[in-house]
């Protein structure tokens, strides 16, 4: 009898020890590496991460100022440039994170119901904000194309993970 | 004999749930993308600051059929260290929480000041992690080089505005990592004192990877200084 509960409790406590891992297993990803291939980063994708790097988040800093004024040095502004890329990049941060909001509310409300979340008409109305803001800026033809150049060259820092089900 | 059969009932319901519950939930499938980004400039006393940036952001997919209440974490790590002294600026630093479809990111910016000489490296990573399933992706890391480069110009002529220069490095033109045919002080005669007055123009700029970053300030002399 003795031996029979101390066998059950064994394979309890092993049972509980199985249970408890997670295998350490990652899904399939294919990686685009901008320093490699950057003709692979769409337009988009670079236009939508230079342009939240150099635009503030809220209260920014007066280090936040230094860093965004050194980086317009490197796109090459000048000052009444500058004041206008500013400009730009305010009303594309506040209209960004009014679409992470709108996101992550149907994402959270997919995720809670246990049911798949369709991201397309939202990576669609990314695009268009990503579109709505690089014609706004074609309107300073100057500032298009110092901006431009600097997305460019800046491709070769980005890398794209893209995961698939395996 | 009642003990036994209660033990056994147990081991069988644990092992179903435990089964089913792994069964159900999907492993997550990351949609994210990585950037790094470094500028710098001159400050008013006479040094340099290095900026930079690495963030991560994205969701992931596949995760159906979890129990409530699963939340992923992005980490990005950027670490500055000097190579002669040791010093170490920054680190890994963790983003806000999501839900496993939400847009999720994490951003981490770090500067120090970069004196003449100095030779820092940049040491970039990215990685997720899911509260059920643990570390699920990272980001191929990326590590580069940051040193200040200098370039010396000899004055050539001037005219009524400007004043004309030549890359003139007396340790050779190939030492200087930002180098430059020629630059041109523009307005430099209505300056005081006027350009034509010192023979040097030293021109500072940011190495970062092997791209220069000018950082805004050239510095007349009458002594040339030794390129880098």
């Amino acid at each position: 009898m003795k031996k029979a509960i101390f066998a059950v409790t064994l394979i309890l406590g092993l049972a509980g020890v199985a249970w408890g891992q997670t295998p350490h297993q990652h899904a399939a990803v294919t990686v685009i590496d901008g320093s490699k291939n950057p003709e692979l980063v769409p337009d988009s994708t670079a236009y939508r991460l230079v342009l939240l790097d150099l635009s503030f988040a809220d209260n920014p800093s007066d280090e936040d100022k230094r860093r965004q004024a050194a980086h317009f040095r490197d796109v090459g502004l000048t000052p009444s440039e500058a004041i206008q890329f500013s400009a730009v990049l305010a009303e594309f941060r506040s209209a960004y994170n009014a679409w992470i909001a709108r996101w992550n509310i149907a994402a959270e409300a997919a995720d809670g119901k246990g049911v798949v979340f369709d991201p397309a008409p939202f990576l669609q109305q990314l695009e268009d904000l990503i579109q709505a803001t690089r014609n706004t800026l074609k309107q300073n033809s100057t500032v298009d194309l110092k901006v431009a150049g600097y997305v460019q060259k800046h491709k070769a820092n980005i890398q794209i993970h893209k995961g698939a089900a395996q | 004999m009642k003990i036994l059969k209660f033990l056994f009932v147990s081991l069988g319901l644990l092992l179903s749930t435990g089964a089913a519950a792994q069964a159900q939930c999907g492993r997550p499938i990351p949609q994210y993308t990585t950037y790094h980004s470094e500028s710098g400039s001159y400050t008013q006393n006479g040094g340099f600051v290095f900026y930079s940036t690495a963030s991560t952001s994205g969701y992931t997919s596949g995760m159906t059929g979890c129990a409530p209440g699963v939340l992923h974490t992005l980490n990005a790590k950027n670490l500055l260290t000097e190579a002669h002294s040791g010093r170490t600026v920054g680190g890994w630093r963790a983003g806000t929480p999501g839900c496993p479809s939400c847009q999720i990111s994490a951003s981490n910016t770090e500067s120090t000041s970069v004196a003449n000489g100095e030779n820092w490296s940049e040491d970039d990573e990215w990685n997720g992690q899911c509260s059920i399933f643990g570390a699920f992706w990272g980001g191929v890391g990326v590590t580069f080089g940051i040193h200040i480069g200098i370039n010396t110009f000899i004055l050539e002529s001037w005219d009524t505005h400007n004043c004309y220069y030549i890359q003139f490095c007396p340790n050779g033109n190939s030492a200087a990592s930002c180098p430059a045919a020629t630059f041109v002080d523009t307005d430099g005669m209505q300056a005081i004192p006027a350009c034509n007055t010192l023979n040097y123009a030293i021109a500072y700029s940011l190495v970062v990877g092997g791209l220069c970053f000018p950082v805004g300030i050239t510095i007349f002399s009458s002594v040339p200084a030794i390129c880098q």
